[in-house]
């Protein structure tokens, strides 16, 4: 079975990481929407940030749940990063056109984690 | 071979093409002289009129197409057609781009696309005779543009030019320009689509997914292992294991809940048939259009178009096989 791990760490204020590991695919894709969505939800986070660091697989429907997860964020004026993209899911993203927007949302973020931990 | 009728009783014959919408011309050619005669024509007429040309034939061809151009060439865009229709269902992406890239109200584009030539294999072959009628559905009833496929009369067989004249309105041979007696207008299901894959050979190895049986991680496990033992480079092996988890995906949420899987080798290429009993009802640009970013429909065979060399559908009333071919020339 597919199998993925899913962690949330809170780094510093309001920010939370998602450390995720594993395979995303059809059998967990609507868990992985699920903690992404509930995170966001929550009052206490100001910011989602994905660590894709440990993920080997990623489907279509995975990338999308990334999508209208940064599509969520930006409705209720949240941030969302996705980091540690391995390359070949980068190049994936890439040919689904899809990886200015999530490189973008990364980088926004990156700056934003910056500013408010002073850095 | 197959004799070219030029300024024949039906059709239209003259020297210049007509002007309006999407121009899908066929240039019969035998040898690089005819080529070359053909093509610097075709675009001398487009360099003068300030219109911009692709080129998208073999590394050969454009080698001797710049150097007959000389100074002239400046304005055209070459593409290797060995990289760009590797896979014959990234040509039209091609296409769509330089068009929208460059085509304006008040200035048409022109291009040159040689897909079908006499080292294609017979699947590749019955592919690219497809892409050349999908040509139609993408372009017909849009902006005007001009895309000259030149088709070599001495190499190719007849059967492959008479469909050459079912999928392109237009003909050119030599100083003569005509429309095609035999053009299918209507765009019925691309040619021989509709007849069924060659079977997968006895000895492949089959797996099957689904309720009750293997998983999604469980066939991914398998294809790493098989390309493993083929050598293949970490790229090959990724664009595999997506491919065929998304064909199998597929399967599993719009084919009938399991997915039958083939694996075999063909010299250096590797085939995976993804079969399931759900007839398929898609448009038929499905795989040659970039999805949207809201719709997940159609990304699971865009991205198998992208990194794989070629994918067949074929669905009918006992229902859908896609066929994933990878050879893997290189290793990383």
């Amino acid at each position: 079975m597919t199998e993925l791990n899913m962690q949330l760490r809170t780094t510093h204020d309001a920010t939370i990481h998602l450390v995720v590991a594993g395979e995303i695919d059809l059998a967990v894709t609507e868990a992985f929407h699920d903690v992404i969505h509930k995170t966001l939800s929550s009052s206490a986070v100001s910011t989602l940030v994905i660590d894709m660091g440990e993920v080997r697989f990623l489907d279509c429907r995975g990338i999308h749940t990334l999508i209208a997860g940064l599509q969520f964020a930006q409705s209720v004026n949240k941030g969302f990063a996705v980091i540690n993209v391995d390359p070949f899911i980068g190049h994936v993203m890439h040919v689904l056109g899809v990886l200015p927007l999530l490189a973008r949302a990364a980088s926004e973020d990156d700056a934003k984690i910056a500013a408010d931990s002073g850095r | 071979m197959t004799t070219i009728s030029t300024a024949g009783a039906a059709g239209t014959a003259g020297s210049t093409a007509p002007a309006g919408g999407f121009r899908h011309e066929a240039m019969f050619y035998q040898g690089m002289r005819e080529f070359l005669e053909g093509a610097t024509a075709f675009l001398r007429e487009g360099i003068h009129a300030g219109e911009p040309a692709l080129v998208v034939v073999s590394a050969d061809k454009i080698d001797a197409l710049r150097r007959e151009l000389g100074d002239e060439a400046t304005g055209v865009r070459f593409a290797d057609m060995a990289d760009v229709g590797r896979n014959p269902a990234r040509i039209i992406p091609a296409w769509q781009d330089f068009v929208d890239e460059h085509l304006r109200e008040d200035r048409p584009v022109r291009g040159i696309g040689e897909p079908i030539f006499p080292q294609r294999s017979a699947a590749e072959l019955i592919e690219c005779q497809g892409h050349e009628t999908l040509l139609n559905v993408a372009f017909d009833g849009g902006p005007g543009w001009r895309l000259l496929c030149p088709y070599d009369t001495a190499a190719l067989p007849a059967d492959v030019l008479d469909e050459a004249q079912r999928s392109h309105a237009y003909l050119r041979h030599n100083d003569t320009y005509r429309s095609s007696d035999t053009y299918v207008a209507d765009h019925p299901s691309p040619a021989r689509w509709d007849q069924p894959l060659a079977a997968a050979p006895a000895g492949a190895a089959v797996h099957i997914i689904g309720e009750g049986a293997g998983s999604l991680a469980d066939l991914r496990t398998v294809i790493r292992r098989h390309c493993a033992d083929m050598g293949f480079a970490t790229a090959h092996t990724g664009s595999l294991v997506v491919a065929v988890s998304e064909m199998v995906t597929n399967a599993l949420v719009h084919g009938g809940g399991t997915a039958t899987v083939r694996l075999w080798i063909e010299g250096a290429t590797t085939v995976c048939d993804i079969s399931d009993t759900g007839r398929l009802d898609i448009q038929p640009l499905a795989g040659r259009q970039l999805p949207t970013t809201t719709q997940p429909g159609g990304c699971g065979l865009w991205l198998a178009n992208q990194l794989c060399d070629l994918v067949q559908v074929r669905s009918g009333p006992s229902g859908t096989t896609v066929r994933v071919h990878l050879t893997s020339d290189t290793t990383v």
